[in-house]
C-alpha cells in the first residue's frame, strides 16, 4: 500500500480503483515501478508528471488495455477486463487514429457508437451537454480540434459510466473551449457523481479544479490536495530544471 | 435482351451477384476504416491458389477456397495481433506465396487455360452446388454484420476506445478475419482473384466523394455495387469480357462520375 509520507489526502469513501504494488515494463524498461494508491468513488484526480512519466500508461493500466508485469489493478475489487464486462469506462485517449477523419462520420454517429441500444434521449444528452446540437450532422473531418474533442467527450459518456479517464483533454483547445469543457467535468463529477482521473501537462488549470493530485514520475512523487502538493518543493522531484510556479517566488 | 434471362448461367449469376454485390462494400467499409484493405487482395490472392489447387487435385474449388481462405485470415490476424510479424510484411508473404503456388500447380495441372477465369472472374464457373454454398456463407456473413457492426465501428475508430466500451476486441478481430475470408471466397469465381477487391473497395471510396454520413456512404455503396454488378454482367455477356473485369469497369465509370459530381458541389 502506499506510503503513509504520500498520503497527504484523507480519503473517506468507498475505494473505486485500487493500485497496488505495480510495476510495469516494456522491453526491459521501467515505465511504471511499484505503483501504490487507492482513489474513491466520486474523485476528481488530476494526473502530473514530465513527459516519459508513465501517466499514459498509467490509464491503459487502469483500462486493461496493457497488464502490469506486477502487482495488481481492481476496480470495485474486480480486474479491469471483469469490470468492463459489467459496465464501460468513458475514455479520452491522447490521440485518435487520423483515418476516422478521412471517412464521412457524423458526430451523432460517433457519440451512437458509444451506445450497444440506441436511445435518442440519451444521444441528445450527451450532444447537448457539449453545447455541440449545431454539429450533429456534420461530419468529423469538418471540425476544429476543440470540436472534435467534445464530440468524443460526448462519445466517451453518453453510456454514463461511472469512470471517466482524460489523457490530456486540454491539448489544441482555445481557452474558452477548455473553459467549456473544466465547467462540464465538474458538473459530472459534483451533480452526476462521475470519477474522473485527468492526465494533463495543465497544472495550473487543475490546480483548481480538481480534488486531488497524482504526481509521477516513473513512481509516484506524492498524491494529495492540490493546494497542499502543488509546492515548487513537490514541482522539484517532477521538473528539477523548471520552475512551475514562477509567481509564487 | 430477354433471351439472355433463359440462360441458366446468367440466372446463377444473377442470383449470386445478388448476394455478394451488398456483402462486398460493407466489408469494404470496415476494411478502408481499418486501413486493411490490402487484406482484401491478400486474400484473393490465396484463393487464387485454392482454385489452382483445386484444378491440380480435382476438388471442390469453393470448399477449399473457403478453408483455405479461413486458415490463412486467422494465421495473418494472429501473427499481427502478436505483434510477430508486421502487418503488411505478413499480408505480402502470403500473397506473394498464393501466387507463386498457383502458378506452380497450375503449370503443373497443365489447364493453364483456366487462369484467366480464376484471376478475372466468369460467368460461367458458379456451378449450381456453388449457389448453395454461396448463399449459406452470404447468410452467415449478413449475420455477423446484422450483430456486430456496430463493435466493428467501435474497433474501426480506435481500438483503445472499444476496449474501454467492454468490447472483446481479440474474439471481435477473429470473427471478422473470418468473415471477411468468406465473404471473399464466396465472391471470387464470379469477380476473379484479382479483381474482388475492386467490388469491395471502389463502391464506399465513390459514396464517399458524395456523402457526409456514414449511413449514407453505406446505403449508397450497396447502391452502386448492386446496379453495376449487373450492368456487369451484361458487358460481359455481349462483349465476352471476363465478368470481373466487366464490372470492375463499370465501377471505375461510377467512382469517376461521383468524383466528378463531388467537384461540382
Amino acid at each position: 500500500m502506499l506510503n503513509e509520507k504520500f498520503r497527504i489526502l484523507e480519503l473517506t469513501k468507498k475505494p473505486l480503483i485500487t493500485i497496488s504494488n505495480v510495476t510495469y515494463a516494456t522491453n526491459g524498461i521501467k515505465i511504471l515501478e511499484d505503483i501504490n494508491f487507492e482513489i474513491n468513488q466520486g474523485c476528481y484526480l488530476g494526473i502530473i508528471g514530465p513527459n516519459g512519466a508513465g501517466k499514459t500508461t498509467l490509464l491503459r493500466l487502469i483500462l486493461g488495455i496493457i497488464k502490469p508485469n506486477l502487482g495488481e489493478i481492481r476496480i470495485q475489487g474486480l480486474a479491469p477486463d471483469e469490470y468492463l464486462n459489467r459496465e464501460p469506462i468513458g475514455y479520452l485517449p491522447q490521440r485518435i487514429s487520423q483515418t476516422i477523419y478521412e471517412m464521412p462520420i457524423t458526430v451523432e454517429e460517433l457519440v451512437r457508437s458509444g451506445i450497444d441500444k440506441y436511445s435518442r434521449d440519451t444521444v441528445d444528452w450527451a450532444i447537448d451537454l457539449f453545447k455541440i446540437s449545431s454539429l450533429r450532422k456534420k461530419s468529423l473531418k469538418e471540425l476544429s480540434g476543440g470540436e472534435r474533442q467534445k464530440a468524443f467527450l460526448a462519445r466517451a459518456l453518453v453510456a454514463k459510466p461511472r469512470i471517466l479517464l482524460l489523457d490530456e483533454p486540454t491539448t489544441g483547445i482555445d481557452p474558452n473551449a477548455r473553459d467549456d469543457l473544466l465547467e462540464i467535468l465538474e458538473k459530472l463529477n459534483k451533480e452526476f457523481g462521475v470519477s474522473i482521473l485527468v492526465v494533463t501537462h495543465d497544472i495550473a488549470t487543475f490546480a483548481h479544479e480538481s480534488k486531488c493530485i497524482l504526481c509521477l514520475n516513473k513512481r509516484m512523487v506524492c498524491l494529495g490536495e492540490p493546494q497542499r502538493i502543488l509546492k515548487e518543493e513537490y514541482m522539484k522531484l517532477l521538473y528539477p530544471t523548471h520552475t512551475v510556479f514562477p509567481h509564487r517566488l | 435482351m430477354i433471351e439472355i434471362f433463359e440462360l441458366n448461367i446468367i440466372k446463377r449469376a444473377f442470383i449470386v451477384v445478388s448476394l455478394i454485390a451488398p456483402l462486398a462494400p460493407l466489408f469494404g467499409i470496415f476494411l478502408i476504416l481499418r486501413r486493411y484493405a490490402f487484406f482484401a487482395d491478400t486474400l484473393a490472392h490465396v484463393g487464387f491458389l485454392a482454385l489452382a489447387l483445386s484444378v491440380f487435385f480435382g476438388l471442390n474449388s469453393l470448399l477449399l477456397l473457403i478453408v483455405l481462405s479461413i486458415i490463412v485470415s486467422l494465421s495473418v490476424e494472429q501473427l499481427r495481433s502478436k505483434g510477430k510479424l508486421p502487418a503488411e510484411g505478413s499480408l505480402s508473404f502470403f500473397l506473394y506465396s498464393g501466387v507463386a503456388l498457383s502458378v506452380l500447380f497450375i503449370t503443373f495441372s497443365g489447364k493453364t487455360g483456366s487462369v484467366m477465369s480464376i484471376l478475372f472472374g466468369s460467368l460461367s464457373t458458379v456451378t449450381k452446388e456453388d449457389v448453395y454454398l454461396i448463399l449459406i456463407g452470404a447468410i452467415f456473413c449478413f449475420v455477423f454484420l446484422i450483430k456486430y457492426h456496430k463493435k466493428m465501428l467501435n474497433l474501426c475508430i480506435d481500438e483503445e476506445l472499444a476496449h474501454s466500451s467492454g468490447i472483446n476486441l481479440s474474439n471481435l478481430k477473429v470473427i471478422f478475419a473470418l468473415t471477411v475470408a468468406v465473404s471473399i471466397s464466396i465472391s471470387i469465381k464470379t469477380m476473379g482473384a484479382l479483381l474482388i477487391g475492386s467490388l469491395m473497395i471502389i463502391p464506399p471510396l465513390s459514396a464517399m466523394q458524395i456523402t457526409k454520413s456514414l449511413r449514407t456512404t453505406t446505403i449508397l455503396s450497396v447502391i452502386y455495387s448492386i446496379l453495376s454488378s449487373y450492368a456487369g454482367i451484361f458487358l460481359s455477356y455481349y462483349s465476352g469480357i471476363p465478368l470481373g473485369a466487366s464490372i470492375s469497369v463499370i465501377l471505375i465509370g461510377v467512382f469517376i462520375f461521383s468524383f466528378i459530381l463531388k467537384l461540382f458541389r
